[in-house]
């Protein structure tokens, strides 16, 4: 249901972003993770009185359908703008705009040691979009394919500037670790 | 020319992406031209241009449009095809009289039909393969619509034996209300009973709720090519409205 690769570097994110960040702390246990969930919501709407949640889901009705159940269940309004978007005019639109993001970390076939920390410009887009046609992941890493890291974005008003990092690689399964970032002015 | 209609709060609104949008590229992909017209503009009439009209969801907490009455008149008075989706079937069913009624469902869930309707001209392969006979089915059996049929309906929900093959597909509802089925219309797919589970190739997860109820998850009007569909067909079920573009584009409804 979450991301976790990097979780804490949200903080920076937010503060890059100027927009405030509600942490609550999960186990992550399959279904009882979405109590969690509720309870964070309800705490946003109760400290920021907040009248609904926007999610970037694309495909995954499994994720779309239980924040649809949280959000009704506290009277907010649920939005998915990315939703069946067109994954290649996205992502082209994503790189065009002014996005900085990284691979943070990769989870299927056919993806090598040199995958996690690499930037998604076009290049890499390129690349993306010939594996997706030989091996079927999505574009956009939906199904679980990869995960990102935003390092810059057209409304921050820092970018994210990686200064040290690891990575645990082993048969198509690899996650970055940033152990070390900081904020730049742009 | 096909209508695609937006039924979210507002024109332009944050909806219009998760709702309108995903209808535009299937219509785009089809090859069919197409208008978007936000339902407040509509002022009570379908413009005589489009050869038919799609009918989009919207946002779950989104109530506003079953609101506007000149809405229901529009729909009531068209005659060429139409297709409602979710918030869509809603206004094609309270247009013809239907009771609007809550029923709450948020996943994927189980739909079955047997073939006949237009609408089901083009099955996919893989519903094809997964199909069972009326016997095997017993209760859950029901009738599908052709020309010059006239359906019967009992207290029970269940419907006359076709003698067809019953299909079975998953559908992805979103919704807290539906619509009681309007006199003039019958029921095309039935939402099945009981838990399924997910095929092994499925990449996302989801598991499938159980359900106890029964209801219409596919309705058609029984003389005009006018239906609603509950759950959402732009998810994972594109098949339905490209037949409905499709015929439409050949006028053979």
């Amino acid at each position: 249901m979450f991301h976790t690769p990097n979780i804490d570097l949200t903080m920076m994110q937010a503060e890059a972003a100027g927009i405030p960040l509600l942490r609550y702390e999960t186990a992550g246990e399959k279904e009882a993770e979405l109590e969690d969930l509720k309870a964070a919501v309800d705490l946003a709407k109760v400290k920021y009185g907040i009248e609904g949640i926007v999610t970037g889901a694309v495909m995954s009705v499994y994720q779309a359908s239980r924040v649809q159940k949280i959000c009704d269940e506290l009277d907010l309004f649920c939005f998915n703008p990315l939703w069946y978007v067109n994954q290649e005019k996205y992502m082209d639109s994503l790189i065009r705009s002014g996005f900085e993001v990284i691979i943070a970390g990769v989870y299927s076939c056919p993806f090598d040691e040199k995958w996690p920390g690499r930037v998604i410009d076009m290049k890499t887009l390129a690349e993306l979009k010939k594996i997706r046609d030989k091996y079927h992941i999505t574009l956009t890493g939906e199904g679980g394919e990869y995960e990102s890291f935003v390092c810059d974005a057209p409304f921050f008003k820092k970018r994210i500037v990686i200064d040290e990092s690891s990575c645990s690689y082993r048969n198509y399964n690899g996650t970055l670790s940033i152990t070390s970032a900081h904020m730049e002015d742009k | 020319m096909i209508l695609i209609t937006d039924l979210c709060y507002r024109k332009d609104s944050l909806s219009y992406y998760e709702y309108v949008n995903p209808i535009c590229e299937i219509a785009e992909d089809s090859g069919s031209e197409y208008d978007v017209i936000h339902y407040s503009e509509l002022n009570g009439e379908i413009p005589d241009k489009y050869s038919s009209v799609i009918f989009c969801g919207t946002a779950l907490k989104d109530n506003l449009f079953i609101e506007d009455l000149s809405l229901m008149q529009a729909v009531r008075s068209y005659n060429k095809p139409v297709i409602g989706i979710c918030a869509g079937m809603q206004v094609i069913a309270s247009a013809y009289g239907g009771k609007i009624t809550d029923l709450k469902k948020f996943g994927m869930s189980r739909v079955r039909f047997s073939p006949g309707d237009p609408i089901f001209c083009d099955i996919p392969d893989q519903i094809i393969r997964s199909g069972i006979t009326d016997k095997e089915n017993g209760n859950n059996s029901f009738s599908s619509l052709s020309s010059g049929d006239i359906c019967q309906k009992n207290n029970s929900s269940t419907y006359v034996d076709s003698g067809r093959p019953v299909y079975e597909f998953e559908g992805y509802e979103v919704h807290s209300r539906m619509t009681e089925l309007p006199d003039s219309f019958i029921p095309l797919a039935m939402s099945g009973v009981g838990h399924s589970s997910p095929e092994p190739s499925e990449v996302f997860r989801t598991p499938v709720s159980f359900d106890s109820e029964i209801y219409p998850e596919i309705i058609r009007h029984r003389e005009k090519p006018v239906y609603g569909i509950l759950f959402h067909p732009e998810v994972r079920n594109v098949w339905l409205i490209r037949n409905f573009i499709n015929l439409s584009g050949e006028g053979e409804f």
